[in-house]
């Protein structure tokens, strides 16, 4: 069992979904008690599948997989290394916690809610895993029409118009990708990312700017998905718009988008090439003045879940300013960061859903709403200090250790200038937010909403900073893991398929 | 290590956090329950402390260790050394007594719980500042103090001062946090290393970096903000709105001490230069005049004290400024005392505010009649703020006027010094006798709510306590205090040995000096000036003074938030338009930066160039001048569909010529189905566009310009790679596709076995295309209403009424529909070899049906098939995943494609692969996603059956 | 003139004035512009491949298999999975835009209807109704489903 675990590894946690999303589709709409069950048990697997590929790649193991037993570049391959572990335990936690919101929040799930929230899981897990540059734009497009589908839940006239703003935005950017992807195999022949590196390394002068330019078209259609400065208009809108639960399993969009730009820096256009360098450059300038302007609209934000918004375009900055400075212990801190944000951001949203905004129905006051009411300030607490990267939680570490490493790097003036500028609009930004919704008030929780799915979040946030020491040392191996991209393509390019069973081929040309 | 590891250490930081954990679970409803807990747990730590003192006096550095923050080369580390035993023992000692005071002072609902357990957390965070043995952690902790003091200042949250006090403090805090951060991690970069014990050893390193000034300065900015130092002093007064036992707390031995700890902390390190002497002395001389000055206008009880502190602070950072041994002895003890008769002082005015409901001098008269006890107490205390021989407060002060007037070196402060401490002298002599003299004596109260009285017992011992010990410490200064003075100063200079410390003596008597007549000078100097301001003009009298950091702080905050507000409107003005503009012209821009930065790019034609003949030229005009065409009409809709079918046909016939049969048929059908959907859509949507205002003129020559440039841009880069040789992984599909693939047309090999991967997640997105827009129109009644007779379905808008009831077309469609279905199963058993495919027969077959419903009308055709698209596009992926799978169990991979020829007639021989069960889930995914889109749109014209 | 100059002009002319549509103010316009994109891009990925006449990719024995006998058959498998989703999303974007006709009252890309919704909104559904159906509607208000 375990072995076959092993050995399906990479596949498992997009198989499962898939399964999943269909038999929730086959056994009916009005069948809600058995999609949930389905629901579950798949969350359940992929959280093992997460912490078995967690727990495995820190053993210095990573897993290569041959779709279809195609050898690479060409067949389609998937990947386990340390950066998609953290990525599928991450995705797998977040879907346990936002099903746990969701089953529990009274309301009904809404139409195809259970089909569409597996897809979306197996989007994200696709594009964590693949290294086929051709197949992550199609688990982008699977992940982004699942998010289209839960965008629409409960459509009322802001969903919709938000909805025709993030459709409309992505389909521009799918087509981006689409040319970006086809022009490097136009000048490279290949599609395989492993493969991709070697091939634009050894490009002619005169081919150059052609993989420069797919790399930059790239990198933008990647910056749209991060939401990074200017093109992150889509997503504060389209998160205040979203039912929150699915606002809360919204926080791992723009990671997807964060996790590609690190595939990119690092893997396709690695560093030490000319490309890299530009890329680089430009993302420097570009990051950290996101985080500025996040910081300025969560200080203008009037509503919680504008403000959640704004800060996870800074997070976004904080991650690629990171990326950019590519420093191995910046990339560590980096993923550190990332999981806290990611986490806080799910938190936010979750216990923002709870608070009674617009005349949702308020629970009656009592000691227990009262104590409910603190549990929930409580909860704010933390989930801004992390977003605002106050100490001891992992937005702080986070942000120090990649403040740490960047002393050395030529932008450090600039870096730090935006880090700290921005760190201290958003606790004022969330100091405003958290008074005015939780002093300048009483007790104003909307009906049956559940601390228990915060409470996990806040746990393991808690969990984050108390047990920093084991995490950073697998964030620090992740780190050097991508800063030797040889390691991957080694791994990928030198993985052998499976002996085939010869087919006889009773005269190929039976049919000529 | 383990073995010098002391985990009491651990506990007695820890016991504050996890009593506070514990007092929130308790709950406000047993409100001794939850003050007895808070003093429980301070006392407990405050015993655990004691034990360490034998070592700490024996010059052990008892330490705690684990691992925390390895990327960061740091750890979680204590260490107790005399500086940080002394300010645990102030934290804890007078945290103790606050407990006992609050305990009394809280009004019955004020929720206790809550209130003693951010009282618990802030002082972990307090004792966690003075023990961490590295710079990380130290700012972790102060940081910490930050936020527990924001929840301990609002605490009183229905209280706007309250709230925005916190929020003032909070930010101000917050800023001298991260600027400490940033010169922490500097620090950390020169020394390499954030240990204390190392970082306080490399005094020349640091000061002889480049970095040190800039260090310097951020860690100064840390400090300063923190103990209230001007400019930086404005948010202290305003944390008056906290609850008196926090004030009494955060003002007296803790929060703005961490301050002044941090310049006796980083002293050894940082100090003994110029740069140090000039800002830390200039700051603190400007605190303590500007503090002492103001705090003798204070109307409100708390007001004085506050601005007082102001000045002590002052103080004390003045005499770490004056950078000798000496001074920073002085400064010690200084902090010590101030501690002292600052927290009874404060506790003191609480007790009055308690008894009588007013704190505003202006009211509060002759309270000695009333109270006497406190006003004694008061006295007391009072005495030693203004620095009267007998009370400990004159000790610090004498050693700081001694300190002043031997400043040598510095030819302006030479006599600015013991000037500027004189005056400061009087100015305290003055407020700490408007106090007393307004207070408890100056006739009678007026106005008061209710009648004074003593305040219960217990909730003067605190006071008691302290007051006692000013006059102790003042009495037998080197018997009491002076053993924790000399260790806690011999750690502040960071002294191996007690041998080494300089020589000071600690008696209230000195003989006749310079000092002394400064003294005598501030004392009497101090009366006057009160007795002429009561005279002359009457305190009472004196407005609000003008000149508060206050308002430039809320204009500062105004301004960020303005401009923060209007910067977010001007990049997201919710225009999708400009949004998609901006993406087009980055892409563009990056394309083109591209070509900048690597100009060697060049068409390199080494390649035949094929020309093209007349028909493909005549094919091609025509394709181009459909596609202007559908802009040119685009307004109105229909003809612009047209237009735009005669551009997809053109696309098809590229295909073909271009030798891409499949795509070529793929094309058609999806061409077909689109614009049927479309014109679905249509039906509900305006024919026409209206046309832009008459001012976006200039935008659509802008608009036109951006997609000329993105044509050409596209046009180009097509250009230049055709232009190229080209090597590609492809000819090893062609010659794998048949013997190893199992079919002859390798495009559809690729799709069901190479690439199958893609293919499933295609179909996933055509079977959610499909759900998303039936949860979007299902049921939804659109606002026009409509009048076609049920059986016209969507397309009764566009059908001729002859041609909906239309017998011939039922008939027509009942006979297509078999073939229909004859050719689509045909196209799916053919297409490994020839053009064809689950996907393409899929589309076929949905046209079928969609030809149904034209002529049959939704409801009869729905009725005929009872169909639920839904669950086709379920069956469908099941399929496909289930494929994939089946190659697990013989130890293969996802979705490996095994396969059998059979001959079949008519069609030849069929390889029976694996991969045809997956194109048979494409198959099911295609009819379930398409017909679910085409129905839910048809559907919506039908009021009468929207839930179907 | 060559082939490749001739798709090249081709595939500027079509993103050129799919971009333009894109551009425009109005969903529907929008949902044409996209469209005459995919058609650009999906001739992009074709001709990344370059360019074969009489070539398909349809195995014949005894022919070597090399890109000089046929066409570059990746590009067509990737061509294909680009249409059908396009096609899905053209599908998505639809729905949306006559949800948004709905809940707005106008088809205006922006939720406020851009500077001229008030006099337009009105005029829009009008002129519609009054065109379709020959018969006057008030102006519709949103209706969520049931």
């Amino acid at each position: 069992m375990m072995a076959f675990a092993i050995q399906h590894l990479a596949i498992l946690p997009v198989a499962i979904a898939l399964l999943a999303a269909a038999l929730t589709l086959v056994v009916g709409e009005r069948r809600l008690a058995q999609q949930r069950a389905i629901v579950w048990v798949a969350i359940g697997l992929m959280l093992l599948c997460g912490a078995l590929a967690v727990n495995r790649t820190s053993g210095g193991q990573m897993f290569v997989y041959l779709m279809s037993n195609w050898r690479a570049p060409f067949g389609i391959t998937l990947v386990v290394d340390k950066l998609a572990a953290i990525m599928l335990l991450l995705t797998a936690f977040i879907g346990a916690v936002v099903m746990a919101a969701q089953t529990r929040n009274g309301r009904p799930a809404g139409t195809y809610f259970y089909p569409l929230f597996m897809l979306q899981l197996m989007g994200l897990n696709g594009a964590f895993l693949t290294a086929d540059l051709f197949n992550l734009f199609v688990f982008f497009e699977v992940l982004l029409a699942a998010s289209y589908g839960m965008l629409l839940q409960h459509a009322d006239r802001a969903r919709t118009n938000a909805a025709t703003q993030y459709v409309v935005i992505n389909l521009l950017g799918s087509a981006l990708f689409l040319i970006a992807a086809a022009l490097l195999y136009g000048v490279t022949g290949t599609l395989n990312m492993a493969d991709l590196s070697q091939k634009i390394n050894a490009v002619g002068p005169q081919s150059r700017a052609l993989v420069a330019a797919a790399g930059f078209l790239l990198l933008v259609v990647f910056a749209i998905k991060a939401a990074l400065l200017p093109l992150n208009f889509w997503l504060t809108g389209t998160y205040r718009a979203a039912i929150l639960p699915v606002a809360a399993l919204f926080a791992l969009m723009t990671k997807v988008g964060v996790v590609a730009i690190a595939r990119t820096l690092t893997l396709i256009y690695p560093d030490g090439g000319v490309i890299n360098a530009h890329m680089s450059q430009a993302l420097l300038i570009i990051a950290p003045l996101t985080m500025l302007v996040a910081a300025c609209g969560a200080l203008s934000a009037r509503d919680v879940s504008t403000l959640i918004g704004w800060s996870v375009v800074g997070s976004a900055g904080m991650l690629v300013t990171a990326l950019a400075i590519g420093e191995l212990k910046a990339i560590s801190g980096a993923l550190f960061y990332l999981i806290g944000s990611t986490l806080a951001t799910a938190l936010l949203f979750l216990n923002a859903a709870s608070l009674d905004q617009a005349g949702a129905r308020v629970a009656k006051h009592t000691d227990a709403s009262g104590r409910r009411w603190a549990s929930t300030g409580a909860l704010f607490l933390i989930g801004g200090a992390v977003m605002a990267g106050l100490p001891p939680f992992s937005g702080f570490i986070g942000k120090a250790t990649i403040l740490a490493a960047s002393t050395s790097h030529p932008a450090q003036v600039w870096v730090w200038t935006a880090v700290l500028l921005a760190g201290l609009l958003s606790i004022l930004a969330y100091a405003r937010m958290g008074s005015r919704l939780f002093w300048k008030r009483d007790a104003a929780l909307v009906e049956g909403a559940s601390l228990l799915p915060t409470g996990v979040l806040a746990i393991a946030l808690v969990g984050l900073t108390v047990f920093a020491a084991p995490l950073q040392r697998f964030t620090d191996q992740a780190a050097a893991e991508l800063k030797r991209p040889q390691i991957m393509i080694g791994n990928v390019l030198g993985k052998l398929p499976q002996q085939k069973l010869a087919a006889p081929v009773p005269g190929a040309g039976a049919n000529k | 290590m383990s073995s010098s590891q002391h985990s009491l250490l651990a506990l007695t930081l820890l016991l504050p956090f996890m009593g506070a954990v514990v007092l929130l679970r308790v709950g406000n409803e047993q409100r001794k329950l939850a003050a007895w807990l808070a003093g429980a747990v301070t006392l407990a730590s405050f015993a655990l402390l004691l034990t360490f003192a034998p070592m700490v006096w024996n010059d052990e550095v008892p330490r705690f260790r684990v691992e925390w923050l390895p990327s960061l080369g740091v750890g979680f580390g204590l260490r107790l050394d005399g500086l940080a035993f002394l300010f645990g023992g102030l934290i804890l000692g007078i945290g103790a007594l606050v407990v006992l005071y609050g305990a009394y002072y809280l009004a019955d609902n004020d929720p206790p719980a809550r209130f003693f357990a951010f009282l618990l957390f802030f002082m972990g965070a307090m004792l966690g500042v003075v023990l961490a043995d590295n710079l990380i952690l130290l700012v972790v902790f102060w940081e910490l103090t930050s936020v527990s003091s924001f929840l301990l200042i609002g605490f009183w949250r229905h209280r706007e001062d309250a709230r925005q006090g916190a929020r003032m403090a909070l930010a101000v805090t917050g800023l001298g946090g991260l600027a400490l951060l940033a010169g922490v991690l500097l620090i950390g970069k020169v020394v390499g290393s954030y240990d204390l014990d190392i970082v306080l050893a490399s005094k020349v390193v640091l000061q002889n970096s480049p970095l040190f000034v800039p260090i310097l300065l951020l860690v100064l900015l840390g400090a300063f903000t923190k103990s209230a130092q001007f400019p930086f002093h404005f948010w202290l007064p305003r944390a008056m709105a906290a609850p008196t036992p926090v004030s009494a707390y955060l003002h007296s031995a803790t929060m703005v001490k961490a301050g002044v700890f941090l310049l006796a902390r980083m002293y050894p390190a940082l100090g003994d230069n110029d740069a140090w002497f000039w800002i830390v002395s200039s700051a603190g001389m400007i605190t303590l005049l500007m503090g002492a000055v103001v705090a003798i206008f204070q109307h409100d009880l708390k007001g004085l004290l506050a601005y007082s502190t102001i000045s002590h602070l002052g103080l004390i950072t003045l005499l770490f400024g004056l950078d000798t041994p000496l001074a920073v002895v002085a400064g010690v003890f200084h902090i010590i005392n101030h501690a002292v008769f600052k927290a009874s002082l404060f506790m003191a005015a609480g007790i009055i505010d308690h008894e009588t409901g007013s704190r505003d001098m202006r009211q509060l008269n002759g309270l000695w009649k009333h109270m006497p006890i406190t006003a004694t107490l008061a006295l007391v205390a009072s005495a030693a703020m203004a620095g009267v021989p007998l009370a400990n407060g004159f000790l610090s002060k004498e050693m700081f006027f001694v300190e002043a007037t031997v400043v040598d070196s510095h030819q302006l402060l030479q006599f600015a010094t013991p000037i500027a401490a004189t005056i400061a002298g009087m100015a305290g002599v003055a407020y700490s006798l408007r106090f007393i003299h307004d207070v408890f004596f100056n006739g009678e109260p007026v106005g008061l709510t209710k009648t004074p009285h003593e305040p219960p017992r217990f909730m003067r011992v605190p006071v008691e306590i302290l007051v006692v010990l000013c006059l102790v410490v003042g009495v037998f200064p080197a018997y009491t205090v002076g053993p924790l003075l000399s260790v806690a100063a011999q750690a502040t200079l960071n002294l191996p040995l007690a041998a080494q410390m300089p020589q000071y003596t600690l008696s209230i008597w000195h003989g006749f000096n310079l000092p002394l007549l400064m003294s005598a000078i501030a004392m009497a100097g101090g009366v006057t000036v009160y007795v002429l301001l009561q005279r002359k003009i009457n305190l009472h009298t004196v407005g609000k003074l003008p000149g508060d950091a206050k308002v430039l702080f809320d204009v500062f905050i105004e301004n960020i938030t303005v401009i923060a507000g209007a910067l977010t409107r001007l990049t997201q003005n919710g225009s999708l338009q400009r949004y998609l503009l901006l993406i087009v012209v980055t892409a563009i821009a990056v394309a083109v930066a591209a070509v900048w930065l690597y100009p060697a790019v060049g068409v390199v034609s080494n390649l035949p160039m094929e020309s093209a003949n007349v028909v493909v030229m005549g094919v091609a005009l025509i394709g181009v001048v459909a596609v202007i065409g559908t802009v040119v009409v685009h307004r109105a809709r229909l003809t612009a569909l047209i237009y735009m079918g005669v551009a997809g046909l053109v696309v098809a016939l590229t295909f073909v010529y271009f030798s891409a049969p499949d795509l070529a048929l793929t094309q058609l059908l999806v061409e077909v189905v689109t614009i049927i959907l479309m014109m679905l859509a249509l039906n509900f949507l305006p024919k026409q566009s209206k046309p832009e205002l008459a001012g976006r003129r200039q935008v659509n020559w802008r608009d036109a310009i951006v997609a000329s440039a993105a044509g050409i841009g596209v046009g180009w880069i097509v250009y230049q790679v055709l232009t190229r040789p080209f090597a590609s992984i492809s000819p090893y599909f062609l010659q794998t596709s048949v013997p190893q693939g199992g079919g002859a047309n390798s495009v559809n090999v690729i799709i069901v076995d190479f690439r199958a991967f893609d293919t499933l997640g295609e179909i996933a997105v055509l079977g959610m295309a499909g759900l998303i827009v039936a949860l979007l129109l299902r049921g939804m009644v659109m606002p026009v209403r409509n009048e076609n007779p049920p059986s016209g379905a969507a397309f009764g808008a566009k059908m001729p009424e002859t041609a909906r009831q239309s017998l011939l077309l039922q008939v027509l469609a009942s006979l297509l529909l078999p073939v229909a279905i004859m050719v689509s199963i045909y196209f799916y058993l053919r297409g490994h070899n020839l053009p064809g495919g689950g996907f393409i027969a899929g589309l076929i077959f949905a046209v079928a049906l969609i030809l149904q419903y034209v002529a049959f009308g939704q409801a009869r055709a729905e009725a005929s098939f009872k169909l639920d698209y839904g669950k086709w596009v379920g069956w469908g992926l099941l399929a496909a995943g289930l494929t994939g799978i089946g190659s697990w169990l013989v130890g293969f991979p996802f979705l490996t494609s095994t396969f059998k020829y059979f001959s079949v007639p008519l069609i030849g021989a069929v390889p029976v692969a694996s991969a045809m069960f997956f194109d048979l889930g494409v198959f099911l995914c295609v009819i379930g996603g398409t017909m679910l889109a085409l129905a839910s749109v048809g559907k919506l014209s039908r009021p009468d059956r929207e839930t179907a | 003139m060559s082939l490749a100059l001739l798709v090249a002009i081709g595939v500027g002319v079509l993103m050129a004035s799919g971009v333009y549509l894109l551009l425009r103010a109005r969903t529907f316009d929008m949902v044409l512009g996209l469209t005459l994109i995919s058609y650009a891009v999906n001739l992009f990925i074709f001709f990344m491949g370059r360019l074969a006449v009489g070539k398909a990719p349809i195995i014949r024995a005894g022919v070597p298999e090399n890109l000089a006998n046929y066409a570059d058959p990746l590009p067509q498998a990737l061509v294909l999975t680009a249409i059908v989703i396009s096609f899905g999303m053209t599908a998505v974007l639809l729905a949306v835009a006559v949800r948004s006709y709905a809940e707005n009252g106008h088809d205006h890309v922006d939720a406020d209807g851009g500077p001229d919704v008030a006099t337009e909104a009105a005029t829009d559904v009008a002129t519609d109704v009054a065109t379709e159906f020959g018969i006057n509607v008030p102006p519709p208000t949103g209706s969520a489903p049931k």
